[in-house]
């Protein structure tokens, strides 16, 4: 990526301005993601809840994102590592507010579901694992922003790989759900909930090694997206 | 292609035939690979001295025909001067010596047996501000005709209109033929002169900043046309403007203090260019 400066100081300033945005954008949606699985974990309605009234703001977070990007691609007519920079910023945007969605959707099953009492002890087991995906989709989040904002496409590299583990944990979910769903059928409200909370975690996964593809992107000009198609 | 090493002078009507078009508009807007171009002209380690003062530098690239390459560089890089090596226009200026060979169509244009009123009506040039000479619209375009030799009325009047309505003028002057070019807008004399250039049908159109002393809708119109000609001709343009470059061509070379710098497709230059003095000129960048 490119360390010179531009000529024209309003436009370093609107990029600056834009990759700042972008960077509180994904500080909110950690948050929203940790808040999320927090209350998800501890059964806090009243947390669960807040997050679903700050979907809002990530919603503003990414018109006002893909408006700035919009004006700066129509006034300032962007080439080379400045068109990809910001066609990375905005595809990520997107990225970040569909993660968004999925803490909200976290949130809105931790509200809707009633717990059992006391606890399945199943249960107990998959959530074990629960909350092995949500760190490893946690950890993957929040390197992809690191590495977006420092251009670090090594990084990057790496961060794509990793979804293989989250697709993996995922997986192990899915099949200890089946089984304790055989086994509690009257308990099945429950399963789906875990179900619905990793699915959503394994998304968060998905999306955030796009933002790790679109920095490879935004720093090489390499499509990486689907290694079977020739660029 | 006519093969003209053989007596080393240029013959009317060799370009040529026109190749099918590209099959889609991908590959219309973005050609990526050399092998399937038909060459048309081949710069070799070209030089140019004003005096003592080296004006290019070992400049060597292929343009491939029916296409447009651009020549992108700050002032005084020598995209000028190097536009002006294909149609020999630097012959006119004193104290200039060139070294290094440019062919068009296999033929070296330096030879001394090249006719140089003969390559220029081969290789055309179209120059920033329109200069239609002080006549009729009609004799504008015929005037180079006129100038090949003496033609029927009626295929004169064929030839002129064929040309003004692929230079996309047609319909704005077909009914005041005989009234003066001087009268035209900006716009309409720039596709005027263009259309005086494609009167005598060259291989080659060399475009001088065609667009740089015209409104924004004049100018889409030139390169509307640029897009139409680049069917029947090679074209080469000089272009300050960056964006114009990225809109019309199809290769483009960013030339930096007369060295040709970087040399690719127009997609790779603008997206995603190699060098990184072409990268600081195309985002505008300190260098």
């Amino acid at each position: 990526m490119n360390e010179h400066r531009h000529i024209s100081a309003q436009f370093e300033a609107e990029l600056q301005t834009l990759q700042g945005k972008f960077a509180a954008m994904g500080g909110l949606i950690e948050e929203q993601v940790r808040s999320a699985m927090s209350a998800f974990k501890t059964i806090d309605l009243s947390l669960a809840q807040s997050v679903r009234e700050r979907e809002t703001q990530v919603n503003q977070f990414e018109m006002e994102i893909d408006q700035e990007t919009t004006t700066i691609l129509a006034r300032r007519q962007p080439t080379a590592s400045d068109l990809r920079l910001l066609v990375g910023l905005l595809k990520s945007s997107t990225d970040l507010e569909r993660i968004g969605d999925e803490a909200d959707r976290i949130a809105k099953v931790t509200i809707n579901t009633e717990p059992a009492s006391p606890p399945l002890e199943d249960l107990m087991a998959i959530r074990e694992d629960v909350a092995t995906l949500e760190s490893l989709a946690s950890q993957m989040l929040r390197e992809s922003l690191n590495q977006f904002a420092r251009k670090d496409e090594s990084g990057a590299t790496a961060t794509i790989a990793a979804d293989a583990e989250v697709d993996k944990v995922y997986n192990t979910v899915i099949d200890s759900c089946s089984e304790g769903m055989t086994r509690n059928p009257t308990h099945v409200d429950e399963y789906m909930a875990v179900i619905w909370v990793a699915r959503s975690l394994e998304r968060i996964g998905d999306h955030a090694k796009n933002i790790a593809e679109n920095t490879v992107y935004s720093v090489r000009g390499t499509d990486v997206r689907h290694p079977n198609i020739p660029e | 292609m006519a093969d003209e090493r053989v007596d080393g002078n240029f013959e009317l009507n060799t370009a040529p035939e026109v190749p099918t078009p590209a099959s889609s508009i991908a590959e219309a807007l973005s050609p990526d690979d050399w092998a399937e171009e038909d060459i048309c002209l081949t710069v070799s380690e070209l030089y140019l001295y004003y005096g003592d003062n080296e004006a290019l530098s070992d400049i060597s690239m292929s343009v491939a025909r029916q296409r447009v390459t651009a020549l992108i560089g700050p002032s005084g890089c020598g995209k000028s001067t190097l536009l002006r090596c294909f149609n020999r226009m630097n012959d006119l200026i004193d104290n200039v010596r060139i070294t290094g060979e440019i062919e068009l169509n296999g033929m070296e244009i330096h030879r001394t047996t090249v006719d140089i009123a003969q390559l220029r009506r081969r290789v055309g040039m179209v120059f920033q501000r329109p200069n239609p000479f002080p006549k009729s619209i009609y004799e504008n375009v015929a005037y180079g005709l006129r100038l090949q030799g003496r033609l029927p009325k009626s295929e004169l009047d064929d030839r002129v209109e064929w040309a003004l309505k692929n230079a996309a003028l047609w319909e704005e002057v077909s009914d005041r033929l005989n009234e003066t070019a001087l009268g035209l807008s900006g716009g309409q004399q720039q596709r005027l002169v263009i259309a005086r250039a494609i009167a005598v049908q060259p291989d080659v159109l060399l475009l001088d900043e065609p667009a740089s002393a015209l409104d924004p809708i004049s100018t889409l119109k030139i390169e509307e046309l640029i897009h139409q000609l680049k069917q029947d001709y090679t074209i080469l343009i000089v272009t300050h403007n960056m964006q114009q470059a990225a809109r019309v061509s199809d290769y483009t070379g960013f030339l930096y203090l007369g060295k040709l710098v970087e040399y690719d497709t127009t997609n790779t230059i603008f997206t995603n260019p190699s060098e990184k003095q072409t990268e600081d000129y195309i985002t505008g960048r300190y260098g």
